[in-house]
């Protein structure tokens, strides 16, 4: 039995989901198409005032006006990419955006999307929905003309207007009571009925579904929604729901071929009452309502009635017959695995649709009786339903009825029958079966009597969705930046918060250990390149045993399986840690990302011998540059408490010739770390390594004794300590370039500095840009110089393996000079924080070689721009 | 009775060679019946059949699994004579095929390329057989039966007859016809009490099981203890899957009344939960084999061939199935009605959802199980089912049967009015 208990937000729910609105019988649906995406807020914000919420109860006549919104239409608003790529596929793809789709919906033949009126692949684009209610004809005229005015002046178009017209007595045009089967929801409906008590999250979303878990729905970061709009999620996590209070509206125009049904029915039965008769056991209901299973030879005069199961009643299918229209669209109790019991209620409940749908033309014949719609002949209009409805879940739901149900032509055992009413047809489809005793009776080759003349799927937002909406965008992430929704939202469990609690410790305790730097100096002094040897003895050892890389050439990439998935996932990732911890204007990198300091330099090319004269070291001269000091991410801390591994980055400048990226010109970046190796080896550890600190437990990656990695743990934890001074310290790529055609390098920035800074204790948040402002005090000019060392051999010095350090001889190529300067100023701190250094500000001769280069080049690019975004500023080109 | 086998060959491709390769799956999947490499529809004990090209994967410390080929088939009988037939069906572009993957011989004649697919026979963890011992060949009669007497039915005036006097009419009618006179004789399968000496097995097993864990606590208590620091330690991968990577798989899907999964995921690292995996299996493999044959595999009866495979020395494992229905109603099928079964088996891979006690969570949370199912699916290059199968789901089959074996034996007239109801 569905939960009783939950509280529906009745204010925020438009007023179509909980009510048919049978008291305003008129209504007209009005395709639109937005122009200017700013006057389209507009006007959204005008009309939504109109919208009346579910709180505002049952239509005393008068008119009502709802709105819903295609993903194009959402997309033509400009809404957030986060939240674009929280809604369901079926949505995105839209009604008519795959093949497969067409296929399990039966939109084949003169259905298929090619031939719809709207909605199809060569139809204009829909953007939204404009749903107009009233209870008289003048009062849609006078709504219509007046929302016709409004929209023109917005600038959007109405693509199409979708007239219903009401039909007498409630029925559709076949001549059938319709509408009498709904599904009630739990909370809201008075009814007790277990048949049709459905929980309100299978139609609304926001809530418990069936399965008593949330439904997928979109999401946003709180930066996306600085006032507050939308409601918060109810689990743990502090994302605005944008789905909340909403629902997916599935619409389908289905002409009905009232002629051909009843004069095909001529044909096959010999007399009237055979003809009703047959007609009522292919919809399963008398044309009064009356089900079948209540009175199966002829109508009692009893009428409509939804109080009857399957499996007790009629288990045989003798009454209502098994493929028969409602027994299809509505098992009720007869799904196995255990018919007529709780369980099978308990199926049947995750596959119900909410109907709003609404008749559309005029009658063939005013009194809608059988003979008389036989007599009326073809008059050759159109006429039909407007086949609305409402659910949570497209796939599991509505797609679930039209292909395992419906179109479904072995359904419930059968062999090549489908819905006889309203389904598809083709060979091996086109037959319905009347079970009977002692034989069944069989009809074959039945025409199709519905076809599919245009259809979309919509999103009904909640009210405080269509005021976010109407709001102007904070489009901070692009359709590759923003992050995707996960598949379910993860529970903060409580061995989850020990293992941040846990991670804390870790690093508090490691704060601690970097205190004792005179220990830390003498240690290095003896034990870091020896250590260093043994621990890449071990790497390298398994690299020899297993020839790793040794089909290689020199200089050769390897592109590691399903490497660009991995890397738009850690761009993902990355974009989701910046919109979640950063408010406006504030937004630093996400990795390498306090500054000491940025300094103008200058960047000298040293008299090379001729086969290294190459690229940028094509001949001895002088470039400017600019050089940044920072220190590691994710976010900004005390000196002393970071992870110990400092950065660098050289931008030169005034470099002639095409660079590999276009968004800067004559640049050529550098960029290393004062480490020879990288935290992660690949680019696969990094995406791990990345989700862990997105949870909040980076010590995890390296202690996970399921997927553990110590040897890094150890080559980290022999370079990362306290530093005196970022000027003292040597800086490695880790990674490696080009140098021209088939040679590989690596480079180091080698400190000539020859003093020592001691770290001052206790130390002060900044003691690092200190120790910078004290040397350059001191000295005129600070001097690295640029060694390189080239790749020898691919085994024991990988392009694709970043924890390797070569031992090749390091050859000095450049000199950097930094004189002293100003540098601890506003100006340059806000310039550091807008500078993009990326190794693929390079020269062709330089390409970055390696997954982990590769990957950075979309990484730096699309998180530098998400940066920028949150920060308002543009992309700084020196 | 003949039982179904599960033929299983899995070839590592030359490195440089998947493209080709492809292109040659890609010929094989415009038709893979009648193609010219390896025309399944020839061989006439085949099932279902598929060739799947495993891409490469991605391993720690840079390693990876290569390229791999696939050909699995489920036929009927014994396996050794069924590959004599596959090679002399193949013929001239099965040779060209097989050229791409590794360690194939030069030139190689019919006997070389037999004992290339003998040696590369992989052993199948669990096979699941929807009804054992229900051969192509009768699949095929029954379907011929059914239509037949469907169309005979149709045709006819039956109104005032008894129930009784329509079946002996429809006898009579099958006796005459040479084509379904096989039909008169009941159909080979397995002993009548197979099933009770499966349930006996598998209590015996579970007592025993539990006998052990009780006298053994210790063990017992430790393995519950490591079994939930797995758990706890094993990062759910959370993935949606990507637009295109499901639009790759859909395009294949829906177009008949079968559709195919074939899926493959890394087990998680550690012997603890290798040997889990390998008991699961193996209580699995006995459970299809004693209990599970006769038409429902738990309570799902929609499965007609299944088959768990490790490979790549106990790092990997692979689930090919053929089933019946969208791939959301079989998910849904799962979800409900067997999921601590799938738990069992699957939460021993990485990045399952969350599992508790490995039976309970995992694949009850729907929509991170619907996520991890497409996540891990990948193409199927090349899939053929018999053309006797064609619109016939298990349930069509089982009722097939049952019209069969309706037209042996003696009835009463309830049971008459019974058996015809099932046309």
């Amino acid at each position: 039995m569905p939960a009783l208990n939950t509280q529906l937000e009745l204010d925020d729910i438009q007023g179509i989901v909980l009510s048919g609105y049978g008291e305003l019988p008129q209504a007209s649906f009005l395709m639109l198409a937005f122009g200017d995406p700013e006057a389209a807020r507009r006007w959204l914000g005008k009309t939504l005032e109109r919208i009346d919420s579910a709180a505002a109860g049952r239509p005393q006549g008068g008119s009502r006006l709802h709105l819903a919104f295609t993903w194009p239409g959402l997309e033509h608003l400009e809404l957030s990419w986060q939240a674009l790529k929280g809604f369901s596929r079926e949505f995105r793809e839209g009604q008519a955006g795959s093949p497969r789709r067409s296929r399990i919906l039966g939109d084949d033949g003169d259905s298929a999307p090619e031939r719809w009126r709207w909605g199809g692949p060569h139809s204009r684009a829909i953007h939204a929905l404009l749903m107009c209610y009233a209870a008289t004809t003048e009062a849609l005229e006078t709504l219509l003309a007046e929302q016709r005015q409004i929209l023109t002046e917005a600038g959007i178009e109405v693509v199409e207007t979708l007239a219903s017209q009401p039909l007498p007595g409630g029925r559709e045009h076949f001549g059938f009571r319709d509408g009498i089967s709904q599904p009630k929801l739990a909370g809201v409906s008075a009814s007790q009925d277990k048949r049709h008590l459905v929980t309100p999250g299978e139609f609304i979303l926001g809530y418990p579904n069936a399965r008593d878990q949330y439904t997928m729905r979109p999401l946003v970061d709180p930066i996306e929604d600085p006032d507050g709009l939308l409601p918060e999620v109810i689990q743990d996590s502090d994302l605005r729901d944008l789905g909340r209070n909403g629902s997916y509206l599935v619409f389908r125009q289905l002409s009905q071929d009232v002629h051909g049904f009843w004069s095909w029915l001529d044909e096959v039965a010999p007399n009237p009452e055979a003809r009703q008769a047959l007609a009522a056991k292919m919809v399963g209901r008398w044309p009064d309502g009356e089900p079948l299973v209540k009175a199966p030879r002829r109508p009692a005069g009893d009428g409509a009635d939804n109080d009857f199961g399957y499996h007790h009643e009629d288990a045989e299918g003798l009454r209502c017959p098994f493929g028969a229209h409602i027994r299809r669209t509505n098992p009720r109790d007869m799904l196995p695995p255990k018919p007529g019991t709780d369980d099978s209620l308990e199926i049947n409940r995750r596959h119900r649709l909410l109907r709003r749908g609404r008749a559309y033309g005029p009658p063939l014949a005013e009194s809608l009786a059988p003979d008389d719609l036989l007599s009326a002949g073809d008059d050759g209009q159109e006429r039909g339903l407007l086949f609305l409805c409402l659910n949570a879940d497209i796939s599991r739901q509505f797609e679930f009825v039209q292909q395992t149900w419906v179109n479904n032509a072995n359904f419930a055992g059968l062999h090549v029958d489908n819905d006889p009413l309203i389904g598809a047809r083709g060979e091996g489809r086109a037959t319905f079966t009347v079970q009977n005793e002692p034989l069944r009776r069989r009809y074959h080759d039945l025409p199709r009597f519905v076809q599919v003349r245009g259809g979309a799927y919509f999103f009904l937002p909640g009210l405080r969705a269509l005021r976010y909406l109407a709001a102007s965008p904070h489009r901070l992430t692009n359709g590759v930046s923003a992050p995707t929704a996960p598949a379910t939202l993860l529970p903060d469990t409580w061995w989850l918060q020990a293992a941040r609690k846990f991670n804390t410790a870790m690093e508090v305790g490691i704060g601690i250990t970097r205190r004792f730097t005179r220990l830390r100096n003498v240690f290095d002094r003896a034990f870091q390149q020896p250590a260093s040897d043994a621990v890449q003895a071990i790497i390298l050892r398994r690299r020899r045993k297993h020839a790793i890389d040794a089909d290689l050439a020199i200089a050769e990439e390897r592109q590691l399986a399903g490497e660009e998935d991995v890397t738009q996932r850690i761009t993902e990732l990355m974009s989701a840690f910046l919109l979640r911890t950063y408010r406006h204007g504030t937004a630093e990198r996400a990795g390498n990302t306090k500054t000491y300091g940025l300094l103008t330099a200058e960047f000298e090319v040293l008299e090379l011998p001729d086969d290294l004269r190459c690229g940028l070291f094509r001949e001895p001269r002088r470039f400017d540059a600019w050089v940044r000091f920072g220190g590691p991410g994710p976010r900004v801390t005390p000196d002393i408490r970071n992870n110990g591994v400092l950065s660098l980055g050289v931008k030169v400048t005034g470099v002639p010739g095409e660079m590999l990226l276009d968004d800067e010109e004559h640049t050529q970046d550098f960029s290393a770390i004062s480490a020879p190796t990288f935290t992660t080896p690949d680019v696969y550890e990094n995406a791990k390594l990345q989700r862990l600190i997105g949870a909040g437990l980076p010590v995890w990656y390296f202690l996970n004794p399921f997927d553990s990695h110590y040897l890094d743990m150890l080559l980290q934890g022999l370079y990362a300590k306290a530093h005196g001074s970022p000027f003292e310290v040597s800086y490695w790529s880790c990674v490696p370039y080009l140098y021209g055609k088939g040679r590989a390098f690596k480079y180091r920035f080698v400190p000539l500095l020859e003093s020592q800074s001691q770290v001052p204790l206790p130390a002060p948040d900044n003691y690092l840009r200190l120790a910078m402002l004290r040397t350059l005090a001191k000295v005129e000019e600070v001097v690295f110089e640029m060694r390189i060392q080239f790749q020898e051999d691919p085994v024991t010095m990988p392009i694709e393996d970043a924890s390797v350090i070569w031992t090749s001889p390091e050859i000095p190529v450049a000199r950097l000079r930094i004189p002293r300067q100003e540098f601890a100023i506003a100006e340059r701190d806000r310039l550091a924080r807008e500078l993009t250094i990326n190794p693929w500000h390079a020269l062709p001769e330089h390409r970055p070689l390696g997954n982990q280069n590769r990957a950075r080049k979309q990484i730096y690019y699309e998180t530098s721009r998400v940066r920028q975004r949150i920060n308002g500023e543009e992309h700084f080109k020196p | 009775m003949k039982a179904q086998a599960a033929l299983n060959v899995v070839m590592e491709v030359r490195p440089g060679h998947e493209a080709t390769l492809r292109s040659l799956l890609e010929r094989m999947r415009q038709d893979p019946g009648g193609n010219d490499i390896l025309p399944f529809e020839r061989l006439d004990t085949v099932h279902f059949a598929r060739w799947v090209l495993l891409p490469e994967a991605h391993r720690r410390a840079r390693r990876h699994c290569p390229a791999q080929l696939v050909l699995t088939a489920n036929l009927d009988g014994e396996l050794d004579g069924h590959l004599a037939e596959l090679v002399d069906v193949g013929g001239e572009g099965l040779r060209e095929l097989l050229g791409h993957c590794r360690d194939f011989p030069e030139d190689a004649g019919d006997e070389q390329i037999r004992r290339y697919l003998a040696d590369n026979q992989h052993r199948v963890g669990a096979f699941y057989v929807n009804t054992l011992g229900r051969s192509l060949a009768q699949v095929r009669l029954e379907a011929r039966l059914h239509d037949t007497l469907q169309r005979h039915l149709d045709d006819g005036e039956w109104g005032k007859r008894s129930a009784t006097a329509i079946r002996q009419a429809l006898i009579d009618f099958v006796a005459a016809d040479d084509d379904l006179r096989d039909a008169l004789t009941p159909a080979n399968g397995p002993g009548r009490w197979r099933w009770l000496q499966g349930w006996l097995l598998l209590g015996g097993i579970a007592l025993i099981g539990l006998i052990l864990a009780v006298l053994l606590w210790p063990l017992t208590l430790l393995a519950l203890v490591l079994l939930r620091l797995h758990e706890l330690g094993n990062a759910p991968h959370n993935r949606r899957p990507r637009d295109e990577h499901v639009r790759v798989l859909e395009a294949d899907e829906d177009r008949g009344v079968h559709n195919q999964l074939s899926a493959v995921g890394y087990i998680q690292p550690g012997p603890f939960r290798r040997v889990l995996l390998h008991i699961a299996l193996w209580l699995l493999q006995l459970a299809v084999s004693w209990v599970f044959y006769r038409g429902k595999l738990a309570e799902i009866d929609t499965i007609h061939f299944a088959r768990w495979v490790i490979i790549d020395q106990g790092s990997r494992v692979y689930f090919f199935s053929n089933f019946d229905g969208s791939p959301e109603s079989y998910q849904d099928d799962f979800i409900e009605r067997v999921a601590f079964g799938l738990n069992l088996v699957f939460s021993n891979g990485l990045g399952w959802p969350r599992t508790n006690f490995l039976v309970f969570g995992g694949a009850n949370d729907e929509q991170a199980f619907k996520a991890y199912y497409r996540d891990h699916q990948i193409p199927t290059a090349v899939w053929y089912h018999a053309p006797a199968y064609t619109g016939l789901t298990a349930v069509n089959l089982a009722n097939n049967a049952a019209i069969r074996a309706g037209l042996s034996g003696s009835m009463d007239e309830a049971q008459c009015r019974a058996w015809l109801q099932r046309f």
